[in-house]
This record gives C-alpha cells, structure tokens and sequence, in this order.
C-alpha cells in the first residue's frame, strides 16, 4: 500500500513540477475564467438583488468550463515525448497513474477556485466573506467529483477523433448530480437556507465521488492498455 | 373530450420510426453480406438467407 | 428461421395492441382519448431500461473476458435504447401538449429521460469517433458502466432539484402508474408491454447479427491485406 501512495506521489510530483516551471494549464484556465466573468456581466443583468441566487450556477459554470479544458490538455505532456508508454512499461500501478492524475487535475481546479471566488465576490458585490469556508467545501467536494469522471473520460477520448469536443458531450451529462449538488448547497448556504437541506447534498457529493473515484480506479487499466 | 388527432400523431410517429428502423437494419445487413461476397463468394452464400 | 417466428409473434401482438389500445380501451375519465398513449409510452420507457440494463451487462463482460459478442451486445442493445428512449420522449411530449398544456417541462422524470438520452447518444457518438475496434469497444464499455451507475445518483439529484423547490408534478416517481388503473386499461397495457418486450428482442437480434457479418467482413478484409 505505501508502495502504491509512493508512486502516486511521484507521479503527482512530476506532473506538479512541470505545471510550476512551465505554467501553461492554469495561466490559461485563470485567464479563460476571468473572461468568462466578464461575459457574464455582460450576459445577464446582475444587481446586488439577484447576485446571491446567480453566484452557484455561475461560478460553477466557469468551474466546469475551465475544468475541461484542462482535462483536454492532461495527457498531452505524457503523450509529446512518449513518456506515456515509459510510464505503462514501469513496474507501476495503473491505479496510482489514475489517482496521481486526478489529484492533479484537482489541484489546478482548486487554485483556480481559490483566485475565482474572492474575484467573483469583489466584481459583482456578493457579500459571502464569513461563508467562504462552507462555500469552498462543497466546491471542491464538487470538484473533486468533476474530476474523478473527468480524467477517465479525458483518458477515454485521448485516441478518438474530435476529441476536444467529445469530452464535453460526453462528460456533462454525468456531471448533473455533481453539477445540482453543488449549485444547490451553494445556494442553501447564500440565500441562508436550513442547514438539514444541505444532508442529503452533501451525501449525494460524497456518494459520487466514492463511487466513481473506485470505478475510475478499475477502469483506468483497461483504458492505458493497448 | 376528444383528442384522436394527438393519439394518431403519436401512434404515427412511433410505428413509421420502429418501421424505419427495421427496414434500415436490414438493409445494412444485405448490405455488410453483399460487401462480404465480394471477396469471399462462399462465405456470402452460407449466411445470405439470414439477412 | 428463430428470428423470423420471433418477429411474426411481435407483429402479431404489435396489430393485437394496437386494436385493444385504440378501440377496445375506454377513454380515460379526465384525460380523455389522450391516455391512449400511455399504451406506448409506458412499455418502450420499460424497453428503454432494459437496453441500458443489457448495455451494463454486455459492457461488464466483455471488460471481463474481453469477447466480441459481449461488445456486440452491449453495442447493439445501446442503439435500440436510443431509439426507445427518443420515441419515449416525443410520446410523453405528444400526450403533454393536450394534458399539461405545454409540450415541454421540467418535471424530474422528463428531465431524467432526456439526460439518459443524451449519455447513450454519447456512446453511439464515441463508438462511431474511434477507428480501432478493440479502442472503441473498451470505450464504450466504460462509458456504458459508468453511465449505467450513474442513473440512480442522476435520478436522486433531478429528484430532488424539483421537488424540493415546487410541488411533486403528475407524474410522481414514488406512485407507480398502474396502481390506481382500471383493469380494462390493464389489458391493452400488458399486451402492449408483451408486443414492445418481442419487438426489442427481434430488433436485438437483428442488430446482433448485422454486427456479426460486419465483423466478418472486417476480418475478411484483415485476412485478405495481410
């Protein structure tokens, strides 16, 4: 077992390492975020009235937007230099490769909620400060879910035609438990809703991403061989 | 209360598309046996009465 | 020659279905001639599942014992579900439009029927996207699992998205349907149901065996280059 989280360790710290000299992922997905931000503003009329019901579908949307473009981009570094293949012929467990990518695909989603968030408070005056902790939970129990179905499918696509629009059409209408859940408990934690509202969400969010963290795990090998 | 116009317009539309279906079925099938006897006559023959 | 008596029976009680539904029913007491439709609607949303079930099934083994048939099954069964599922959709909006007034609505059950649509047009759409056999089958195999576990988180969510924010629609997933029917809507339902369950396994096999001959000819093809 400890062998595994070694490997999934290393493997992450590859991954991490690259993103931090190169930076090419999250610069981009800040920036689209940003931009979707804008758009917003320009999209919908948002007023100080409104904004507590807007924010979850809206933040969330620019979340799972960014989030797919960088799951279009997560195997491209192992593929480039057939680093992929090295990998495969390493004595090393699929399973960890699975984890260590999602892990990955994790922590630059979660950076970027970590800019968005604040930003999103600041342009369209939403006063959440003191709820930030609770809001940043379930968004990332959500992000969590997102990429565990997330790098499979990213994985899945790899060798298919049209690819980059594939994905999402495959990948969003998995995401409606992921996607209601957290737009729904953010919206319980803004518009102050009963706390005992947010029980069946939040099981529903930590059901998901047992559920499809094991089969991710499973599946992936057959998705590497071959 | 009538409203035979709705039920025909739904028993239409389901019938004329399993209809569809079938008859596009079958006809890969005649197809995939055609394209197969191309190349291998024999084998073309010892399946065609299935299609 | 089994295929053949299979389809005769189908069309047999296809026609005695027909004859009990449109004329030998009686018309509903407050929807009118409209109930008609459920004749229909009912048994291909219960063909549609058992697609999907046997999507689930064909897709487990063949990632099990890596055989063709499997695939082809799972492949063939995925289709006819999509067909299904389609008509299911347009019925329920045909019988909408006179009894809700709308042909649209997001009622849970609407709402669920559409999503799996769109996961199965999904897996017909990635199957046709990779060249490699042996890719497209793994990957639809994994995408029919993952999609098959996901419907009951999927069901909950939209569940849950309506009826926690208006009032349970008409159509309420807890009741099912027939348990306040009249028997002489019984009847025309359980032929129908009989007629829809011969004419799936007819279309299954018809489709099974269109895979088979196209496998054959791949091979042929194989053989004749190498």
């Amino acid at each position: 077992m400890t062998g595994a989280l070694r490997q999934v360790y290393w493997l992450l710290w590859k991954d991490l390492l690259l993103e931090v000299r190169r930076r090419d992922n999250l610069l981009s997905m800040f920036f689209f975020g940003l931009s979707l931000l804008f758009l917003f503003s320009f999209a919908f009329e948002i007023t100080s009235d409104n904004v507590a019901g807007m924010a979850p579908g809206l933040l969330w949307l620019a979340f799972m937007f960014s989030g797919t473009l960088a799951l279009g981009q997560l195997f491209q570094g192992d593929r480039e230099n057939d680093c992929l293949d090295a990998l495969l012929l390493a004595p090393m467990d699929r399973g960890a490769y699975y984890l260590a990518k999602v892990l990955f695909n994790f922590s630059l989603m979660a950076l970027l909620e970590i800019f968005i968030l604040p930003l999103f408070g600041i342009l369209f005056r939403l006063d959440f400060w003191h709820l930030l902790p609770d809001v940043l939970l379930y968004t990332l129990l959500g992000t969590l879910g997102f990429c565990v179905v997330g790098v499979l499918f990213a994985a899945v696509t790899l060798r298919a035609r049209a690819r980059a629009l594939l994905l999402p059409v495959l990948l969003f209408p998995l995401m409606i438990p992921v996607i209601l859940g957290t737009v729904r408990t953010l919206q319980i934690i803004l518009g102050a809703g009963a706390a005992p509202d947010l029980v069946p969400w939040f099981r529903l969010l930590v059901g998901f991403d047992l559920i499809f963290i094991t089969a991710g795990f499973l599946l992936l090998e057959w998705v590497l061989d071959g | 209360m009538g409203h035979w116009g709705f039920v025909f317009l739904a028993y239409g539309i389901v019938w004329c598309s399993i209809l569809i279906y079938t008859m596009l079925l079958k006809r890969r099938i005649q197809r995939a046996t055609a394209a197969r006897g191309k190349t291998h006559p024999a084998a073309s023959e010892a399946d065609g009465h299935e299609a | 020659m089994a295929r053949r008596i299979l389809g005769t029976l189908a069309l047999i009680l296809i026609v005695t279905g027909l004859y009990w539904g449109l004329v030998e029913a009686p018309p509903d007491a407050r929807q009118g001639e409209t109930q008609r439709i459920m004749y229909l609607h009912i048994p291909s949303i219960l063909v549609a599942y058992l697609s999907f079930f046997i999507v689930f099934v064909g897709s487990c083994l063949y990632l099990w014992k890596g055989e063709r048939r499997d695939d082809n099954l799972a492949h063939s069964a995925a289709e006819i579900g999509v067909l299904f599922t389609a008509l299911t959709i347009v019925e329920g909006s045909i019988w909408g439009k006179p009894t809700w007034g709308v042909w649209w609505t997001w009622d849970a059950r609407l709402t669920l029927t559409a999503i799996l649509l769109l996961i199965f047009t999904g897996y017909l759409l990635l199957r046709s996207l990779i060249e490699d056999q042996r890719r497209a089958a793994v990957s639809g195999a994994i995408l029919g699992i993952i999609g098959f576990l996901d419907i009951p988180l999927i069901h909950m969510s939209v569940y849950w998205w309506r009826t926690l924010h208006q009032p349970p629609s008409i159509l309420r997933p807890d009741k099912a349907p027939w348990d306040n029917i009249d028997p002489a809507m019984l009847w025309p339902l359980g032929i129908n149901f009989v007629a829809f369950l011969l004419l799936f396994f007819y279309l299954l096999s018809l489709r099974i065996h269109l895979g088979e001959v196209e496998e054959q000819a791949r091979r042929d093809r194989l053989h004749d280059t190498a």
